[in-house]
């Protein structure tokens, strides 16, 4: 068998990289037809679609902008308000998360925490374990209790859960961040005697910039595309995007496939624009031990 | 569990039990203050927003508490019922029937997105040119909301009258295949929905993986007259396998907890054939209002979450053990 493909191919490693280039060409491929698909229906009409499969513009169907037209001129004010909501939830629950977890990450990767089983690495784990938990059984009494504040279908809602559920996430990475960063520094900084709050100031946030950039984004990433809360706790008002296409999905009158790929393209961008950014940092070694799915 | 903790993150030198490094300072420079102000806002949080309503719920699923009764009429009083929801919740086959769904969902996708993100982790670093541009093509799908992929990869693409996978089986002569109508292919497209997502992940922490095995290993081996598979199964597999369990925990509790694809592609159904635990919590104690019923379930989808987690450590340290000998 081997002196089979030996014979073919060449060496044992020049077989071994067409296997590779094999398998990866191939997985490349399954990612980039969806997109392609996607991006291809935007253009598509009604018949267009609803006939059969059609693969290239101008060869197989006419390429329109109705659908974009439909989704950004004719229907816009359907499409201002779930993107408010989730630049707005997205935006401010990732800030109010980062600025708790930085603190806390912070502490637990430069003090010494030790009162019986509260020990830092007890503390972190604890936070880690918060993970865990069914959105299934927290749904439930964040329902209820928002109702009773009267905060059903308010951005506040929102805000507050996905702040408080970013938290132990953030603080985990962020822990693990500062600990990768040289204490020295900041010691040698002690001793010629800055306070506390300015080693913090003037030293570890601009060393520590491109993780809270990154935690940051992971933050945003997960919050604007969160489904089930948002589901749980809003109805109309409050909608975010992922709310949106879910209910242009389920439109009674049949589905528009054309506008409902836009609204996709729309949803989609932001995330991996900051996924791109994101990037960057994974490529320079801070592989975060998890990301958001 | 500490040691699973640990482990998760995927950088070589935070592994075992690393301690905090402390800053040698006592006291008097404020420190003490500090490490308390700075830590409690987050953890107050947390214990308000998650352990507070954590606890109320568990308390709820001893009583009647249904939203559309005693929510709306204060006077009417909870009552007390003892294990009443969870023996309901157990005895209720519709419950378990959804719990296997759960089951089958989560232990296939997690089985699947191992053994091809192990294909493609490996391929990728035989790779020589482009592997910078592939590796961002392999994390985007990670980006993207499951609700978008669930429309994108469910709907369209598996689309049974014009969709392009059934276009291309009639045009090859075919018959094209009731991806989301009969009942034991809709969960199979499920499957591969999320395959298409989360494989990427997998990709991520065993290329990570990869990477931080040494080449002089695979050279000593060579020199020792190693195979490749040799190779493979004795030195790349068993240092790979800390990685891998970590990637499985955390894909594995995703899974069981689905909900957003299903309601996107399936809605539960054909019939409730694709009904997962988490789809069925929210119908009870959302849609229906029985919070106390709800919660109970919910609690028994943690016990089973946390079932899966302690076989995935016992498998874990068996492989381990055998390794060592």
């Amino acid at each position: 068998m081997s002196a089979f493909f030996s014979e073919i191919i060449g060496s044992e490693r020049a077989r071994r990289r067409f296997f590779s280039w094999t398998i990866v060409l191939v997985w490349a491929f399954i990612l980039a037809f969806p997109a392609y698909w996607l991006v291809l229906t935007t253009f598509k009409t009604g018949l267009a679609f609803t006939k059969e499969a059609t693969y290239l513009p101008w060869v197989d169907f006419d390429p329109t902008l109705s659908a974009w037209e439909t989704v950004f001129v004719g229907r816009s004010d359907r499409m201002m308000r779930p993107l408010l909501n989730s630049t707005v939830i997205a935006t401010v629950s990732s800030a109010a998360a980062l600025i708790l977890a930085t603190s806390a990450g912070y502490a637990l990767a430069r003090f010494r925490y030790n009162a019986g089983p509260i020990t830092g690495n007890n503390i972190s784990f604890w936070f880690l374990q918060q993970r865990m938990i069914p959105a299934a059984i927290l749904a439930i009494p964040l329902l209820v209790g928002f109702r009773e504040l009267r905060l059903l279908d308010n951005q506040l809602a929102l805000i507050i859960t996905y702040t408080v559920f970013g938290v132990p996430f953030a603080v985990w990475m962020l822990r693990e961040f500062f600990r990768s960063l040289p204490v020295e520094v900041e010691e040698a900084a002690m001793i010629d005697g800055a306070s506390r709050l300015g080693v913090i100031r003037h030293i570890v946030f601009p060393l520590s910039a491109p993780g809270i950039v990154a935690v940051f984004l992971l933050l945003f990433i997960g919050s604007w595309n969160e489904y089930y809360f948002a589901l749980v706790l809003t109805f109309t008002r409050s909608v975010t995007v992922p709310l949106w296409l879910q209910g242009e999905i389920a439109q009674v009158l049949g589905i528009q496939w054309g506008n409902l790929a836009v609204i996709a393209v729309v949803m989609t961008l932001p995330p991996v624009l900051a996924g791109l950014v994101l990037e960057r940092f994974i490529r320079r070694g801070l592989t975060f031990g998890a990301i958001k799915g | 569990m500490t040691q699973a903790a640990d482990a998760t993150v995927a950088t070589p030198e935070s592994g075992g039990g690393a301690t905090a490094t402390p800053m040698r300072r006592n006291r008097r420079d404020g420190a003490f203050r500090w490490k308390l102000i700075l830590l409690l806002p987050a953890v107050l949080v947390v214990l308000m927003f998650t352990i507070l309503p954590l606890v109320w719920t568990l308390g709820a699923s001893f009583t009647d508490f249904h939203l559309f009764l005693h929510g709306f009429q204060k006077d009417v009083p909870v009552l007390f019922v003892g294990l009443d929801n969870w023996i309901g919740v157990f005895t209720d086959q519709f419950f378990w029937h959804t719990a296997k769904n759960t089951i089958v969902f989560a232990v296939s996708t997690v089985a699947l997105e191992l053994a091809i993100g192990l294909a493609v982790a490996l391929a990728l670093r035989n790779i020589t040119r482009g592997q910078r541009l592939l590796r961002v093509w392999f994390l985007l799908p990670l980006f993207i909301s499951p609700v978008a992929v669930g429309m994108i990869v469910g709907r369209m693409i598996f689309h049974e009258a014009v969709g392009p996978v059934n276009d291309i089986l009639r045009d090859v002569g075919l018959a094209g295949i009731p991806w989301l109508s009969q009942a034991e292919w809709a969960m199979f497209t499920l499957i591969l929905v999320d395959v298409w997502q989360n494989t990427s992940f997998m990709v991520l922490l065993l290329y990570a993986g990869l990477m931080s095995v040494p080449d002089e290993l695979y050279e000593a081996a060579k020199v020792d007259g190693a195979s490749d598979i040799q190779g493979m199964f004795k030195i790349t597999l068993p240092l790979l396998a800390p990685v891998a369990m970590v990637a499985i925990l955390i894909k594995g509790l995703d899974a069981f907890k689905v909900v957003d694809i299903i309601k996107v592609i399936t809605g539960g159904g054909p019939g409730n054939s694709t009904e997962s635990l988490t789809l069925n919590i929210f119908d009870t104690s959302v849609r229906s209002g029985d919070i106390s019923m709800g919660a109970a379930g919910g609690f028994i989808l943690l016990g089973i979450m946390t079932i899966f987690v302690l076989i995935v450590l016992a498998v874990s340290r068996r492989y381990v053990s055998t390794l060592t000998d």
